[in-house]
């Protein structure tokens, strides 16, 4: 254990080698365009959650911004498909999590494609999105009457571009929280 | 090979160079170093200590913070001075998270994309690293005393990988620093948590700081 601990600060010495290179790639350096926002120096609002906590701060404990700080609203898939990655899978396994936690709410899973094919086929694509995470929550526990699925094809573009930058983005399906008290 | 042979000489001849203050930097630990580590918990088979954020300025710590920009959503924009990075949101705000850069600052600032993302990955030294250095194993396996940490992002330019990466760290002290080892380093909570929101194919731009002004927005834009 003792070796491996050594073997580690080794290596984490030697990994300044891949950051710490003069070399400026040849690319304008980038000019920046965001605005410094007037920060407070330190939140104050510090919520102490359970431990471990997922390291999120400032969001009241079962908010909709608790969900979106230590949750994570969003999954993403690759192109044409509505197959549901380990990644994917983690995030809607802490989504199920929460939501069990926090019954006051329900969930609304939106669907989105940018993808070849027609607008129809654009349009199933994201229904068949949505509907997979959705049923995967009712596969991970969740009680099918407190989650429902809709997709919206080509609209609400998060970026609008040919490049995968965009695309990638687009190629998603958001859980979004709806007041459980309320009717649909 | 993740690192360059150039980059490597360049590396390696800093720790040489200014080889003692690399070597102690790296291994600084705080006295109370022990105090930054809560329970074990669990991720993909592998348990390692989480992080211990009630001995975290909360300024580090994962939060909301308002955020004026014109990237585009799910943008990741790195502050290197400043040791923040950003994920941009919808509604003129952004997730910012503490991060940790190498010793002498973030040495390169310009655009990439997130081509690979890796759980708990393997180190491998280049094999001119380890011919200097003959005590580094073949390879290190993804793990707790693994400095990645649980997951990396890796960032590339035009195909090719840059040779950063966004990624964990067994330092959890280092983090809002300028330490030794590293590209950008975040909690391993947060590395986790960044690997969830960035699609592959996100597009990261990493700044000296934020706020310089605008120089060329044509040529910014050509610049993707």
């Amino acid at each position: 254990m003792r070796r491996l601990n050594v073997i580690g600060l080794i290596a984490a010495s030697l990994l300044l080698a891949a950051c710490s290179s003069s070399k400026q790639p040849d690319m304008p350096t980038a000019t920046p365009v965001v605005q410094q926002p007037d920060l407070p120096p330190a939140e104050p609002v510090v919520q102490q959650p359970a431990v471990p906590s997922t390291g999120g701060v400032g969001a009241a404990a079962g908010s909709e911004q608790d969900f979106m700080l230590n949750v994570g609203r969003r999954v993403f898939f690759t192109q044409g498909s509505a197959t549901l990655d380990g990644t994917a899978r983690a995030t809607i396994r802490s989504q199920v999590k929460w939501l069990q936690s926090n019954p006051q709410w329900k969930a609304k899973v939106q669907g989105f494609a940018d993808d070849p094919g027609s607008e129809e086929q654009q349009k199933v694509l994201s229904q068949k999105r949505a509907d997979a995470v959705r049923n995967d929550m009712i596969a991970q526990g969740l009680a099918a009457s407190r989650v429902w699925a809709k997709g919206y094809g080509r609209d609400r573009l998060v970026g609008d571009c040919a490049e995968l930058e965009c695309k990638a983005q687009n190629r998603r399906a958001v859980t979004n929280l709806q007041d459980g008290t309320q009717a649909q | 090979m993740p690192i360059s042979r150039r980059q490597f000489l360049v590396g390696a001849s800093a720790l040489a160079g200014g080889g003692a203050t690399a070597a102690r930097a790296a291994g600084r630990r705080p006295k109370d170093a022990s105090e930054y580590f809560g329970p074990m918990v669990e991720d993909n088979n592998i348990v390692f200590p989480s992080t211990n954020f009630s001995k975290v300025d909360v300024r580090w710590r994962r939060q909301f913070v308002p955020y004026t920009s014109r990237e585009p959503q799910g943008t990741v924009v790195v502050d290197a001075s400043n040791h923040f990075l950003y994920v941009i949101f919808e509604n003129l705000t952004a997730l910012r998270y503490g991060v940790g850069v190498g010793r002498d600052g973030f040495r390169w600032y310009g655009r990439a994309r997130i081509d690979r993302k890796q759980l708990w990955p393997r180190w491998t030294p280049p094999p001119a690293m380890r011919a200097r250095h003959p005590e580094l194993p073949e390879y290190v396996d993804g793990g707790k005393t693994n400095p990645l940490g649980p997951r990396a992002l890796y960032l590339f330019r035009n195909g090719k990988d840059t040779g950063y990466r966004i990624h964990g760290t067994v330092e959890p002290w280092s983090i809002g620093t300028n330490a030794s080892s590293g590209c950008i380093r975040m909690f391993n909570e947060d590395a986790i948590d960044l690997y969830q929101r960035c699609p592959i194919g996100t597009r990261v731009l990493v700044l000296k700081t934020l706020g310089a002004p605008v120089i060329d927005e044509a040529a910014e834009v050509d610049g993707l």
